[in-house]
């Protein structure tokens, strides 16, 4: 098993570098790299994405929370079948799973598991990191925040053992200016802007990447030039990238630890005691974690363990406050959409959600998912209705439930 | 250290002024009172970010088109034709121009009439500029045999010096007076949708009673306020130079117009000279800074450093608005002013005759 850990700050790039890498390797490309979409969400969410960037030349929306942990690819590399496939898993937790299961200690929830799990199965950290969040911010508290919260990551992984472990300065087509600044050298960049991260990791591997290195500009509504991707804008860093990523192997890694026994059960120092640090900071500057999980498909090594569960009765499933009403844009031609995600809180068993759009007299054909969930087990769910003709101006109300 | 261009910067410094609007537009709201302490930043960060784009536009025209705008009556057909030296623009004798007329540089006298509602357009080929103008009249103005309000556009070709570097001059409807078929408005209408294609304006004015009428002013605030850069002043057969101070220190103060080029001439005299090829009559007439402006910025090669010009008077003018609010920080944002003068540092340019790189400029206008 062989996993990589992606975290960022909201609107350091995750989902644009996710699609722009799954399209570059839509083919299988002259240095041997392919990535073959295992599910349709995989392929719509690419699909969609790279229509938005290079059609309507706009920057995708922000994934929702969990949408990408149902995404899945294959990476094929070299030459070599069979050990050079890899299976890539991409997940991603928010702000609020950070500040629950770091935070406060709280791992009671479906989300701080998973990312639990995530964390500890992984053998290689990549953190994403958007300078202006360093440079234009003007909040001293705030960036020095950010910084720590990011460091203690890096602290973690290290005490973790990762054995691979790189920071990635992204969107650096808009930070030339800084690299030239610091004579082209990268961790000059990081000691002058990070420096607590340079100073503490004075070896962490340092990557640079562009996913749309090209933009043009237009007139936003408020009547100021905002940024739009460019006609066939180039990438940059991404060949980089992927060699580091395929030179990920896997680590020794502790066993799990057991799962809290009851709902609302909190962890106890010391057990828990590392943590404290990671939890503080984190929690308060890490909007949105992107974890892309790469999978060798035969052998690799790894944990697994059981844990031990107070098994309650029933299964009892929540629609997390994640579940959400959106419309994209114009609902004539794109419909309207929902999703959320079903934390099964009760005994393992069949859980089914049910997704129901109404507008007037007009209703939503049926949307069921329906899957076996754990203890503490979760599935998320996307719904999007382009049958329907919704008036744009009107109310539409949706439910979604679960049994 | 890559080469950039004065397109690059130009988006560069959109997005730096954007930056630096939307930064300040959270930093001043005041949440007692929900209002801002300087209300006019947004819109002059706007304003500003408009001109850019305009200027953004001309430089990066193939087809540079200059388009003659005013009032009906102020004498715009005939100063066309003095430029043009021979009577090709229906005349003042004639109905008024309705829809726009391009003339573009070619070895024949042709016109070709595109409409509103057919992709269907009319050729003509004329034998000489009488025959030209008498089909323009037919097609372009107010009772022409031909001229209907489906009429869109006409383009003409005529063999003309000042046409030959590929510029393209535009006669436009006048504004105000004239409607066609005594529907109201329709001059303006027909001026304002062709505004869009245009790159650089010449507002015609007639100080026949004074300095601009109420109609002008209206016209000027409404459709052309950071779109003008020459204001040309016809019939000035006898003013001096009190008389020009007097427009300069008028359009500053009224319009804001510290950008604007004036030309003082006579478009009779011109075309009097012209057409008795008399050199020393077309010097006194005034018309030759206009052609030499013309000539300027219809060739790109040519146009561009006029347009840095207009560009470094855009920043120091901006610069001087932003330091007069006496902001308690500065208020570049670092990593768009970082860009800014990243990509400025590699653009020569010459500012008060002294060879500059542009960062240089940039620095001393807007810090």
């Amino acid at each position: 098993m062989a996993q990589i850990i992606m975290l960022g700050t909201v609107g350091c790039g995750k989902t644009i570098l996710l699609t722009v890498l799954a399209q570059k390797y839509r083919s299988v490309s002259e240095d041997g790299y392919f990535l073959e979409a295992m599910n349709a969400e995989a392929n719509a969410f690419t699909n969609l994405n790279w229509h938005i960037l290079t059609e309507q030349h706009e920057w995708p929306a922000a994934t929702p929370p969990g949408a990408l942990r149902s995404f899945r690819w294959q990476i094929h590399f070299g030459t070599n079948v069979e050990k050079s496939k890899l299976d890539l898993v991409a997940g991603d937790f928010s702000g609020e799973t950070f500040q629950a299961a770091f935070g406060r200690n709280d791992l009671s929830s479906a989300e701080a598991q998973e990312l639990k799990q995530y964390i500890d199965q992984s053998d290689a950290l990549l953190l994403l990191i958007n300078l202006k969040d360093f440079i234009n911010e003007q909040d001293i508290n705030r960036k020095s925040e950010t910084e720590w919260a990011l460091k203690n990551c890096l602290d973690y992984a290290v005490g973790q053992q990762f054995r691979q472990i790189a920071v990635a300065f992204s969107q650096i087509d808009r930070y030339q200016a800084i690299f030239d600044e610091c004579n082209g050298d990268d961790r000059a960049v990081l000691n002058k802007y990070l420096p607590q991260i340079a100073g503490a990791h004075p070896n962490v591997e340092l990557l640079r990447v562009s996913a749309v290195n090209g933009t043009t500009i237009t007139e936003g509504a408020d009547g100021l030039a905002i940024e739009r991707p460019a006609e066939n804008f180039g990438s940059a860093g991404i060949p980089e990238l992927l060699t580091w990523v395929s030179k990920t192997e896997t680590r020794d890694k502790p066993l799990p630890p057991p799962l809290p026994s009851a709902i609302g059960s909190s962890l106890k120092p010391p057990t828990r005691q590392w943590l404290k640090p990671v939890i503080a900071m984190i929690a308060m500057v890490v909007g949105l974690a992107l974890v892309i999980a790469l999978k060798s498909c035969p052998g690799g090594g790894g944990g697994g363990g059981s844990s031990v569960i107070q098994q309650p009765v029933v299964p009892i499933p929540v629609i997390t406050k994640d579940a959400r009403l959106v419309g994209t844009g114009n609902f004539e031609s794109y419909g309207i959409e929902c999703w959320g995600r079903v934390v099964n809180k009760g005994a393992a068993g069949n859980v089914i959600v049910h997704v129901k759009f109404t507008q007037g007299t007009k209703e939503s054909p049926p949307y069921t998912k329906a899957q076996r969930l754990d203890q503490g087990g979760s599935f998320d769910f996307y719904y999007k209705d382009t049958d329907t003709f919704y008036q744009r101006d009107g109310v539409i109300s949706y439910s979604a439930w679960a049994e | 250290m890559e080469t950039n261009t004065v397109q690059d910067l130009i988006k560069e410094l959109q997005l730096t002024i954007s930056a630096f609007a939307r930064c300040w537009r959270g930093a001043e709201l005041q949440p007692n009172t929900g209002q801002y302490q300087n209300p006019d930043f947004q819109k002059i960060s706007v304003e500003a970010v408009r001109q850019l784009r305009w200027l953004q536009k001309r430089w990066e025209a193939e087809r540079f088109i200059a388009s003659f705008i005013g009032s009906s009556k102020v004498g715009k057909s005939t100063l066309l034709n003095a430029i043009f030296g021979q009577e090709v623009t229906p005349r003042r004798a004639t109905p008024m121009t309705q829809v726009p007329i391009e003339f573009t540089h070619g070895h024949d006298y042709t016109a070709t009439v595109s409409y509103q509602r057919s992709f269907h357009r009319v050729s003509k080929t004329c034998a000489n500029g009488d025959e030209l103008r008498r089909v323009l009249e037919q097609y372009a103005t107010e009772g022409g045999d031909h001229a209907t309000t489906d009429v869109k556009r006409v383009e003409a070709t005529l063999p003309a010096d000042i046409l030959a570097n590929g510029l393209v001059i535009a006669d436009t409807p006048g504004f105000g007076a004239g409607q066609v078929g005594g529907q109201e408005g329709t001059h303006n209408r027909a001026l304002v949708d062709y505004l869009p294609n245009v790159h650089q304006v010449f507002w015609i004015i007639l100080p026949e009673n004074g300095m601009i009428t109420q109609t002008e002013a209206n016209f000027y605030q409404t459709n052309l306020q950071g779109f003008c850069d020459d204001i040309v002043v016809t019939g000035c057969d006898d003013v001096t130079e009190a008389d020009k101070k007097r427009y300069h220190m008028w359009a500053e103060e009224h319009l804001g117009l510290s950008l604007m080029r004036f030309h003082f001439l006579s478009g009779k005299k011109a075309l009097h000279a012209k057409l008795r090829n008399d050199p020393n009559g077309v010097e006194q007439s005034g018309i030759s800074a206009l052609e030499q402006r013309l000539k300027l910025m219809g060739a790109r090669s040519t146009r561009q450093p006029e347009l840095i010009h207009d560009l470094i008077l855009l920043c120091d003018d901006f610069g001087a608005w932003v330091k007069d609010r006496k902001l308690s920080a500065s208020p570049w944002p670092p990593v768009e002013w970082k860009r800014l003068l990243y990509v400025a540092q590699t653009i020569r340019v010459e500012a008060n005759g002294t060879p500059e790189r542009m960062s240089a400029v940039l620095e001393r206008c807007l810090t």
